[in-house]
């Protein structure tokens, strides 16, 4: 313990602690909860809290005018594409560097998360006219593209981070025992990297599916996603905020849920692996 | 004025449900140097933190100098404590650190000067004064940690297992210095360590624990020779004690075919003892060759395994079934399968009772 | 590591050292050319066409500083950088203030941490767009915190500052709290949770008070962590732009308006590309004036050990 504390103490910080949490959480729980109300309840005046009519009414409405299912499709094909396409490409890489480290390693890794640092509106526009050039824009192939690219740095930096906690002992104890490269790879390595790769995995994901600024300004009707969805609800015209909280709720409910289940690498993941 | 520096009374720590501490009495001299030895979870620690200050009790007092301090912050203890990883604080310099303390208390600057001075001296640190902790070495860092203790001018110190981060030689030359230390100090120092050598050598008084237990509280040389019950027994003396099961009938101990006079032996009670016992005699005490004719009874075994270790052989054999280890020269010429005629005085043994394993 | 120099049991086992190392290399080209080669690429051509007067489409006519003066020039601008600038400020000092005194309290260990955790980590986890979303909501004067105060019956309590162009700042300010703190609050408290809890110990000892103890000897003991957090967090504050999309669409009137916002209304909207590039690069400029610090401290760090 950092101070021995009396049992006092600790009640009392756990619930000032607690009241905090509440605190924090309280502007999702209130969106999930509006987004079952009425549109009159939503915003009545002063804010009703529990007792009101639960409706189902809203999520009806979302889907049927702005078809949810589309929007949430692409939100996946993005953010797995991107994800799965950035894995390909970081695992060997990030491999080579913990496993066979040069004097160049840390300054490579350094110069790339230095990018992620990047304001995007300063290259928003050349990535703009390739993609017209190219025929990319409002394709959820190109948005793959520019989403794996974005966080490539982060994606390499975390499995660079897992794969570096793998003893390298157990590399030489195979070669001892005479497994050929493949071998190693397949057998040894993997399996030990599995859960390094999963919360990479998980944390690009997450990221992917929040990223609001390439995916608004790159795509239009076909490849969006549903952080366009949410934006179309927030123009003047759709000022009603019971529809606008189910569409939130809908929205974010893929992340609360995938989050909850995986606690551990989400704080690994969204801290850049300083905390494990 | 009391004599005793430290005195603590029914004391009980618990964790939860978890009684680490129970009903613990314990009597500390003025200037003694009392370690509290034994393996890891038996409570040492916590005990010393509870003397800090540091560990609130659940129940019971603690005393020092006389005056009750169970409910004293430890800065108002009268207490200057050195730790197992130092805990020097790194961004300050030697002389930083010995002073932060004394400064937080706004003590007038020409005193901490004076107090800084007279520390470093007597630990040999002033050309350090001016260096970071991550430029010492090991030793030198537990110097620093003593110093700051030092320098709060206080009546008891506290230990808690400050050697056991060093390598072992490190280890041996710090000891012989807080050995001079104390003698120079005179001031009273309460150690932990899990190191037998460490408590046999530094100690005053040894207290042994165990589960939060004190097995026994006396001096190095009647731990050894007379140990009180068979944990104490067993624990200091290495390699340790040998045990035979056995019993005592018409002064004599059998067990198989061993048989033993022990009508001279000096039983706790007075009186002697009747039924089950053990017999243990250290590996040391058992005599060999030459020795022989002095010893009080002989008996023939056969060797397993001989060791060679240089000054000494250590043998391991059995005895009436028991496993049975013992000393001989280091150029005596012995080999797995020798038979050896060995004996022992009475002098030299210990005798338990199996039930309640306290000393007969 | 892994490269050790174990006698090979044959020449065959030779080459696949060799051959590893190559292939090594060749795996990492492909990362490094794509992210560094586009971001670097991309932003040095934004830069050079900074100098042009490109219009609608980009066209090299190189025009010097012009388009630079015509930014700083330009109230919309300049209000955006002023915004920034007591957005991040403000935004460093209570994201670290706050971050830190709730990693303090959670130090002390209370019960389901790992939830906590979670639920501090939760706004992070959200995309912009929705903490815009809500926050406007909460913060609406009509049924938000303005509403529920007043129904308390404190019927004079103002709280719109998502209408006041003089305190719309305040409003994104607390979005951008909600969701930066946590994440900060975690970090800082792995680093409290590496500290030798024997400091802790001395420092009663000592007779030092907490409060001091945190100031003197803890906060300083966390310095690579608080760089950490610190580069974490400005990075996110030069890249506003989410948020006030969401929130405030720039308004009222331009009074929340952001440099990034700016550049992406005058490259698309206004249709005014060289101006964009300018004001791009100049926040590229001010990326890197905080970069350079850090990457050196980083790369001298690495140089000493």
């Amino acid at each position: 313990m950092a101070r021995a504390v009396t049992t006092k103490r600790k009640t009392l910080t756990t619930a000032l602690a607690w009241a905090i949490g509440l605190l924090i959480f309280f502007p999702i729980l209130w969106t999930i909860l509006t987004s079952f109300k009425t549109e009159a309840q939503a915003i009545a005046n002063p804010p009703i809290f529990l007792n009101f009519d639960w409706t189902l009414e809203n999520y009806a409405i979302v889907q049927e005018r702005s078809d949810y299912m589309r929007f949430l499709w692409n939100s996946v094909i993005l953010a797995g594409g991107s994800t799965l396409l950035g894995i390909i490409i970081a695992v060997p890489a990030a491999w080579s560097m913990a496993f066979v480290p040069s004097k160049r390693t840390k300054d490579i890794l350094l110069w790339m998360l230095s990018t992620k640092m990047l304001p995007a509106v300063g290259v928003l526009y050349p990535i703009y006219l390739l993609f017209i050039e190219l025929g990319l824009l409002d394709s959820r192939a190109g948005l793959v593209i520019v989403l794996m690219l974005i966080n490539l740095p982060i994606i390499v930096w975390m499995l660079y981070t897992y794969f570096r906690e793998i003893p390298g002992e157990i590399l030489e104890a195979a070669r001892m025992d005479g497994a050929t490269l493949k071998e190693e790879l397949l057998y040894i390595l993997t399996p030990m990297a599995i859960p390094g790769i999963a919360s990479t995995v998980l944390l690009n994901f997450i990221l992917a599916w929040n990223e609001a600024f390439w995916t608004l300004n790159l795509t239009a009707v076909d490849a969006a996603p549903l952080t366009a969805f949410i934006a179309s609800y927030s123009s003047p015209e759709g000022l009603f905020f019971a529809k606008l909280s189910a569409a939130s709720t809908m929205a974010i409910a893929p992340i609360l849920i995938l989050g909850w289940f995986s606690q551990k690498q989400l704080v690994r993941g969204l801290t850049f692996g300083a905390v494990k | 004025m009391t004599k005793n520096s430290v005195e603590i009374r029914n004391l009980d720590l618990s964790f939860g449900a978890v009684k680490v501490l129970q009903n613990l009495d314990l009597d500390i001299h003025d200037g003694e140097f009392l370690v509290l030895l034994g393996s890891s979870g038996c409570g040492k620690s916590t005990l010393l933190n509870c003397i800090a200050g540091l560990l609130e009790v659940t129940g019971g007092q603690i005393f020092i100098k006389g005056h009750n301090v169970t409910w004293k912050e430890p800065n108002e203890r009268g207490i200057g404590m050195v730790f197992q990883s130092y805990a020097l604080y790194p961004q300050m310099t030697v002389r930083g650190n010995l002073s932060f303390g004394l400064k937080n208390a706004r003590m007038p600057k020409p005193e901490i000067e004076e107090r800084v001075k007279r520390a470093s001296e007597i630990l040999q640190i002033e050309p350090l004064l001016d260096r970071k902790p991550g430029a010492l070495s090991g030793g030198q860092r537990q110097r620093v940690a003593i110093g700051r203790a030092l320098v709060r001018d206080v009546d008891v110190f506290l230990f808690d297992e400050p050697l056991s981060n060093l390598d072992a030689k490190l280890r041996a030359d710090l000891r012989v210095e807080l050995k001079r230390l104390h003698e120079q100090l005179d001031n009273t120092m309460i150690y932990v360590t899990h190191d037998q050598v460490e408590a046999m050598t530094l100690a005053d008084r040894i207290a042994i624990m165990k589960d939060g237990k004190i097995m026994q509280l006396d001096s190095p040389a009647e731990i050894y020779n007379r140990p009180r019950n068979l944990y104490v027994a067993g624990f200091i003396g290495s390699p340790a004690m040998n045990f035979i099961e056995g019993n005592i009938a018409g002064n004599t101990f059998t067990s198989g075919d061993l048989s033993v006079p022990v009508g001279d032996y000096d039983y706790m009670s007075g009186g002697a003892h009747d039924g089950a016992a053990i017999l243990g005699v250290r590996p040391e005490h058992v005599l060999t060759d030459d020795m022989l004719p002095s010893a009080d009874m002989t008996a023939k075994v056969k060797a397993d395994l001989v060791e060679p270790m240089g000054a000494d052989t250590l043998v391991w054999t059995s005895l009436e079934g028991h496993p049975f280890r013992f000393r001989m020269d280091g150029q005596a010429h012995v080999k797995s399968g020798d038979e050896i005629t060995i004996g022992f005085n009475l002098t030299r043994i210990s005798l338990f009772d199996p039930k309640t394993e306290d000393r007969l | 590591m892994s490269s050790a120099e174990h006698a090979p049991a044959g020449p065959d086992k030779r080459p696949i050292r060799l051959f590893r190392n190559l292939w090594s290399k060749i795996a990492a080209i492909p990362m490094i050319l794509v992210s560094v080669g586009i971001f670097v690429g991309g932003t040095i051509w934004t830069i050079v066409y900074s100098f042009t007067d490109s219009g609608l489409l980009p066209r090299l006519n190189w025009v010097g500083l012009e388009q630079y003066e015509r930014l700083w020039s330009t109230r919309r601008w300049l209000v955006s950088i002023e915004n920034l600038a007591v957005f991040g400020i403000a935004s460093l000092i209570l994201t670290f203030a706050l971050g830190f005194l709730l990693a303090a309290l959670l130090d002390r260990k209370i019960r389901f941490e790992d939830t906590f955790r979670t639920i501090l980590l939760y706004p992070f986890a959200l995309s912009f767009i929705v903490t815009g979303l809500v926050w406007q909501w909460i913060l609406n004067p009509e049924f938000g915190v303005q509403s529920i105060v007043r129904g308390l019956g404190f019927e004079s309590f103002t709280f719109d500052p998502l209408y006041d162009s003089s305190k719309v700042m305040i409003g994104l300010l607390i979005a951008g709290l909600w969701q930066g703190t946590g994440l900060i609050m975690v970090i800082l408290l792995a680093g409290l949770r590496g500290i030798d809890e024997d400091i802790w110990k001395a420092s009663r000892v000592d007779g030092i008070p907490a409060w001091k103890t945190y100031v003197v000897i803890i906060i300083p003991m966390l310095k690579p962590v608080f760089i950490t957090a610190l580069v974490l967090v400005t990075s996110g504050i030069v890249k506003l732009y989410d948020l006030v999309v969401a929130m405030t669409s720039g308004g009222p009137g331009i009074s929340s308006e952001v440099p990034a916002k700016f550049v992406y209304d005058t490259l698309f909207t206004r249709q005014n590309l060289g101006q964009g590039f300018a004001a791009s690069t100049m926040m590229l400029v001010t990326v890197a004036i905080i970069l350079i610090p850090w990457a050196l401290l980083q790369f001298r760090g690495k140089k000493n050990d």
